[in-house]
């Protein structure tokens, strides 16, 4: 139901551009309502418009989610994340990335306490594809240097099932009896372009992180090395050539 | 270069082109993409883009540079911009005359749609300094955009036609007309479509829009929708146009209910056909 117009709100501001803009903003955030019915449907259409076209942004990054909680829930999900947090950047395709603290401030969403964390694997998959490439020369691997993690390279340590559930989501996959009741490490890379999700041992954490603050790979402990290869294999290394 | 008819190319579309799935193209098509979609460090998209751009002509419409607002678009944005041209070498690149950002406190909200502003001769200022200062940024020619109008918000010094004319001859920039545009207005505003057409500055005009429309459910409005094929009053009004500016790339728009790209082409040679007689000539 639309509130009552404050006082003023039809006294449009004209010859300061600022003025017109604050003035409208307040019509536009639904602050106050004008007279003129003609004005009062062409704001809703323009506010319409930026509704649809942030909530679209949401649904196509956040397709899991989405998934799982249907059309109407995740209409309410977007609409009110929108309120809270509206675009700040023109670029929609890099829109959401606070959707998990919308959806963890959601009561209604408390019987399933994963949605905020398939949130972040999600966004992190947004960040993914749109990472930098990685460089086009390989890498020459020196024990006493580090093994740089391509661009696209994210990671999730959740503690709950989230690349089964992801997994579960994925058109055409299988429905499993039963998710693994334990936390999962959510490893999201770009080998050739394709953004991809894999669960790592919960134990790979330490490479990642020494990695991340590029250890060289002689200070790596055993472990980790013996890691290396098959986290390589995962595409979420630059490519590399070793000499030693 | 002279460029014919073209499509808007959204994203269901992009990777069957850059894959070439997609045979008989016909000969002198372009494609425009919205230039934020690719706005990012690298990826998939990126280099499928990069591949049409190899192949085609390509023309970046912008929807983000707020060019009438008094936040002014950040530095950070045009230089994402510029980016894009050097990575894809745009035969066009343009943006729309309309504000966006609504400051919220400390922060702001970037409106995904394109607002009104009365058209004084301070709003004037205001977007010749904003369209110089993206021209400087981009180093290229900009084409500015007629906007959709659903009310008339009043308090104007200049009617749309001479805005956009002296903001031309003010910055150098072109314009781009979209005629749907000016269809919804003169019927959201009941204003003469034809005498709108009439008074463009044909000289400016760098490019022509067609795109579909629909009844607002609530009211006798028009929406600026893309979503519907193109109307033969719009059709009507593109040839009106081109009667006075000779051929001008003329770019058919679907944004929403997309259709199969073959049929988008079909509907692009109806533009092309329009063309066909003003090159001949």
């Amino acid at each position: 139901m639309l509130a009552e117009a404050p006082r003023g709100a039809n006294r449009m501001p004209v010859r300061s551009p600022a003025r017109f803009e604050a003035w409208y903003a307040r019509l536009l955030l639904g602050e106050a309502v004008p007279a003129a019915p003609a004005l009062r449907r062409a704001i809703a259409i323009h506010a319409n418009n930026a509704m649809v076209a942030a909530c679209d942004a949401l649904a196509s990054n956040f397709p899991v989610v989405r998934a799982m909680l249907g059309e109407d829930a995740f209409a309410g999900l977007a609409l009110r994340h929108v309120m809270a947090h509206p675009p700040v950047d023109p670029r929609l395709c890099l829109y959401g990335s606070r959707l998990a603290l919308t959806l963890a401030q959601v009561a209604e969403l408390t019987p399933w306490p994963w949605l905020p964390d398939m949130a972040r694997l999600e966004w992190c998959m947004v960040e993914a594809l749109f990472a930098a490439d990685p460089p086009a020369r390989l890498r020459r691997l020196t024990l006493g240097r580090s093994w740089p993690l391509a661009p696209a390279t994210r990671w999730l340590v959740s503690e709950w099932p989230v690349v089964s559930l992801w997994q579960a989501h994925q058109p055409g996959a299988d429905w499993p009896e039963d998710f693994p009741r334990r936390a999962e490490l959510a490893l999201v890379t770009r080998p050739h372009g394709q953004v991809m999700v894999t669960a790592l041992p919960a134990d790979a954490l330490t490479l990642l992180e020494a990695l991340r603050q590029r250890t060289p790979l002689a200070r790596l402990g055993p472990e980790s090395l013996a890691q290396l290869p098959a986290l390589a294999a995962t595409g979420a290394l630059v490519p590399a050539i070793g000499d030693e | 270069m002279r460029l014919g008819a073209g499509i808007g190319l959204r994203l269901p579309h992009l990777a069957e082109l850059a894959a070439g799935a997609v045979p008989d193209l016909p000969p002198g098509l372009w494609f425009e993409v919205h230039a934020e979609n690719f706005m990012v460090a690298g990826g998939p998209r990126l280099a499928a883009l990069r591949d049409v751009a190899a192949r085609w002509p390509l023309s970046l419409h912008g929807v983000g540079l707020a060019l009438a607002g008094t936040q002014r678009t950040p530095r950070a944005h045009l230089q994402r911009l510029r980016r894009l041209c050097d990575l894809v070498g745009p035969v066009l690149v343009s943006d729309h005359l309309a504000w966006q950002r609504v400051v919220l406190g400390a922060s702001h909200w970037h409106v995904p749609d394109f607002l009104p502003f009365p058209r004084t001769r301070t709003a004037l200022a205001l977007v010749i300094s904003n369209v110089t200062r993206a021209q400087d940024a981009i180093g290229r020619r900009l084409l500015v955009e007629n906007p959709s109008h659903y009310a008339d918000i009043g308090g104007h010094d200049l009617p749309e036609a001479e805005f956009l004319a002296e903001l031309a001859q003010a910055t150098g920039c072109g314009l781009l007309i979209d005629i749907n545009n000016i269809h919804v207005s003169a019927h959201n505003l009941g204003l003469d479509a034809e005498a709108l057409i009439d008074a463009l500055p044909a000289e400016a005009v760098g490019e022509i829009h067609v795109a579909g429309h629909r009844a607002d459910s609530g009211s006798t409005l028009l929406i600026d929708s893309h979503d519907a094929p193109v109307s033969a009053a719009v059709w009507a009004l593109a040839a009106r146009l081109l009667a006075r500016t000779g051929p001008r790339p003329l770019l058919l728009e679907r944004d929403a209910e997309l259709p199969p790209l073959a049929e988008l082409l079909a509907e692009a040679q109806l533009a092309a056909r329009l063309l066909e007689p003003l090159h001949a000539g």
